[in-house]
């Protein structure tokens, strides 16, 4: 895995982890659906979980065991950042860059990884 | 001044005078007692004293009772420092 | 004065803690704006370096070698610098040689007076006559900013202020961490366009975000000083620091200065031979106390970067210890060799991480960022203070309150932008002040300082909003055509930066170029408040009917 390939998967992966976390609350849930839908909301939290778990693999990649979590742990703030600038002008185009960032995010951490 | 901000003032000095000296002696105290060489557990105390003082400043705000915290910042400083020394022996 | 303390320790746990950070916050707001902001380009001090000085080659991608034939004569180097002070300086209690590399190929001399006082100078390599800097652009560079961090160019005085001030942001972080009700609920939220309940939001959201980084660059900034401010254990355990150092790290005893006189040791030949048991060039040797019985000599190795190696411990580059009379080895502390235990491996680890030099270019643009989030959570939490009594007065300080007000928004003006468009005036002074002169270094100092103080006068004359806008387009103004000022004055710019592959030059003005545009985004905004967008407005008043 290259230095720059691990960066923006580490960065897709923070910012659709942090997207999921965010859009299973009720107060944010809102902003993009127009009604609850709990079931949606629990499977949202454990994948924005899940992507955040994730981005740990390339950091650790590249930076290794010690320096990687570091890394991660930047590039959290940075993800819930970005999310935080865009949710509230652009709420629908937040989620959807989330999608984008994990659909495209997964299958790539995927091949890296086998 | 009134008595009011003589408290304050005397509650600041608590945080911040106070508060370093009864840091001071529980890094005296570590020193001496953690199981560790002298120098490793010196160097540990002090890499703690920053949380401990950060603590201590927490909770002289947090305690309305002015006359309290003083004696307890001097009776612990003095104690912390007393068992410090003579449980740390010669340098 | 006599209402100020009502609220100290008073109410709940919650309240006492929000009257803590209230005041204690506004109080330390501004100084930690500052450490905040000069620490955040102290991350790019190398790359600001050579912006400054433009005869400065490239950056050069590590190469992690460590082969010892490097095309500089270091024992010749050695010999150069020992002869220098044998001339100059033969009383000194110290004699320092920086030796060359890709770096800096000049010979970099350190000594300490007899009086104590520290001194430095630079002396070719290949004359061994002082380096003539009258055709160079002489200049502190970027650690200008990294003194302004951790010292304010105040010695230890200024350690000791800075570090005063970072205990203040721990309980400022504890005490934020205790009344923040909803610290979850409210971890993703962030209102725009609702005046006080915005910046409420915003200081929120930028402290809870990067909080790990906030607690951790401020504990680690203390561990690295703690033999300075917390020196209890050592004075009440030791004799002396020095003991306390050879006893942690199992290193040779420090000698008193004897008086007798006795020839120093070949230092060339000791360097030699310390290179060759390091496996790798040195970069340093100090002699202590040259000429007397008590000399001893220390041989530091370099420092090597391996590609795609980061670690947060043990990046050490070994030392060799010799007498300095005899020339015996009398310790030897191999590259990534470990000393002092776990509580040392600790504090490494926690100097490491304040430093941000551990992960290469990503992790220096986290630090950079992150520390901007800090610089932003300091500001917002100043602006705030201001926005809640500006409708209506809290009256804290009786007849008082409007003048002591008024001195809080001329703070929060000369700190918050007086202080950003003295940084950009630093590189305007290093620009534009002639080459040759005395001093030099200095005076692009004088410039940043001088800067800075007109900004509060400004921010005193002027009424707060006129202040806040015309201070925002100063900046905008320095910071937008900085990329013009470098291209007229020494004929580089950013396309020639960009197509010779020199990332850090370019980046410099790349920066500055996006702070001019957010500036001048920000003046807009204040000198033109703007209706917030309809929709948005609807679905944030739907998030909070939610909530």
């Amino acid at each position: 895995m290259s230095l720059s390939l691990a960066v923006i998967l580490a960065a897709a992966l923070c910012y659709a982890g942090m997207a999921g976390l965010c859009l299973a609350m009720d107060r944010h849930h809102s902003q993009v659906w127009k009604a609850k839908a709990p079931n949606r909301q629990r499977l949202l939290r454990v994948a924005g979980w899940l992507l955040l778990a994730l981005a740990v693999w390339p950091c650790v990649q590249i930076w290794g065991g010690a320096v990687g979590p570091v890394v991660w742990c930047g590039m959290l703030s940075v993800g819930a950042f970005v999310l935080v600038l865009l949710l509230p002008y652009r709420p629908r185009i937040a989620a959807l860059l989330a999608a984008v960032a994990a659909g495209a995010g997964l299958p790539v951490l995927l091949l890296t990884a086998g | 001044m009134s008595p009011r901000s003589l408290a304050l003032l005397s509650r600041t000095a608590a945080a911040l005078l106070g508060g370093y000296a009864l840091t001071c002696a529980s890094v005296i105290f570590l020193g001496a007692v953690l199981p560790l060489p002298k120098s490793q557990a010196i160097l540990a105390a002090s890499l703690t004293s920053f949380a401990v003082y950060t603590a201590v400043i927490v909770w002289v705000f947090a305690t309305p009772n002015l006359k309290r915290i003083w004696w307890v910042l001097v009776i612990a400083s003095l104690v912390l420092t007393g068992a410090g020394i003579l449980l740390g022996g010669e340098a | 004065m006599s209402k100020v303390e009502s609220g100290a320790a008073e109410g709940g746990l919650r309240q006492a803690m929000a009257w803590l950070h209230t005041w204690g916050g506004l109080w330390a707001c501004w100084v930690l704006f500052v450490i905040f902001l000069t620490g955040s380009l102290g991350v790019f001090d190398e790359p600001i370096t050579r912006w400054m000085k433009p005869h400065l080659p490239q950056a050069a991608e590590a190469s992690g070698d460590t082969g010892l034939d490097d095309g500089f004569d270091r024992p010749g180097a050695v010999r150069m610098g020992q002869a220098w002070f044998e001339k100059n300086q033969p009383d000194a209690h110290f004699w320092g040689v920086g030796l060359p590399s890709d770096e800096d190929p000049s010979i970099r001399l350190f000594w300490q007076d007899p009086q104590e006082n520290f001194h430095n100078t630079r002396i070719d390599a290949r004359t061994g006559q002082p380096v003539d800097g009258s055709h160079e652009r002489d200049s502190e560079g970027g650690h200008h900013f990294v003194h302004m961090h951790f010292e304010f160019h105040g010695g230890t005085a200024g350690i000791w202020f800075v570090g005063a001030f970072t205990m203040a942001m721990l309980v400022a972080l504890v005490s934020g961490i205790v009344i923040h009700k909803r610290i979850f609920k409210d971890f993703f939220t962030f209102r725009p366009g609702k005046g006080q309940r915005s910046w409420l939001d915003a200081h929120n959201a930028l402290s809870v975000l990067s909080l790990p980084f906030q607690l951790m660059i401020a504990y680690t900034g203390l561990a690295t000083f703690y033999m300075l401010y917390m020196p209890a254990g050592i004075v009440a355990h030791y004799d002396s620091e020095e003991a306390y150092f050879a006893d942690l790290l199992t290193q040779p005893q420090h000698q008193e200065i004897t008086g007798i006189a006795a020839p120093l040791a070949k230092v060339d030949e000791l360097l030699v031979r310390a290179e060759q048991q390091l496996q790798r060039p040195a970069s340093f040797v100090s002699i202590e106390h040259p000429n007397d019985s008590s000399a001893s000599v220390l041989v530091f190795g370099r420092f090597i970067e391996k590609p795609g190696e980061y670690r947060l411990l043990g990046d050490g580059g070994g030392q060799v210890f010799f007498d300095g009379v005899s020339g015996a080895q009398t310790d030897i502390q191999m590259p990534g060799e470990l000393r002092g235990g776990a509580a040392q491996d600790v504090q490494s680890v926690m100097r490491n991480l304040h430093f941000a030099a551990f992960g290469g270019h990503l992790v220096r643009w986290l630090y950079f960022l992150s520390g901007l989030a800090g610089a932003a959570m300091l500001a917002t939490g100043a602006l705030l203070f201001m926005v809640k009594r500006r409708q209506r007065s809290l009256n804290e300080f009786g007849s008082a309150t409007p003048r002591v007000y008024r001195v809080i928004e001329v703070l929060n003006v000369g700190t918050l932008t007086g202080l950003s468009i003295a940084c950009v005036a630093f590189f305007w002074g290093n620009r534009l002040l002639p080459l040759g002169i005395d001093d030099r270094p200095v005076w692009e100092i004088v410039v940043f300082f001088v800067v800075w103080l007109l900004s509060f006068f400004h921010a005193a004359l002027r009424p707060a909003s006129r202040a806040w806008v015309e201070q925002l387009l100063a900046l905008a103004a320095l910071c937008l055509l900085l990329p013009l000022l470098n291209w007229l004055s020494v004929g580089e710019h950013l396309l020639l930066y960009l197509q010779r592959g020199d990332g850090e030059r370019a980046g410099v003005e790349l920066v500055a170029l996006a702070t001019g545009v957010l500036s001048l985004w920000g003046a807009r905004r204040i000198a033109r408040p703007r209706a917030v967008p309809a929709r948005a407005r609807q679905r944030a008043a739907v998030a909070e009917a939610q909530s």
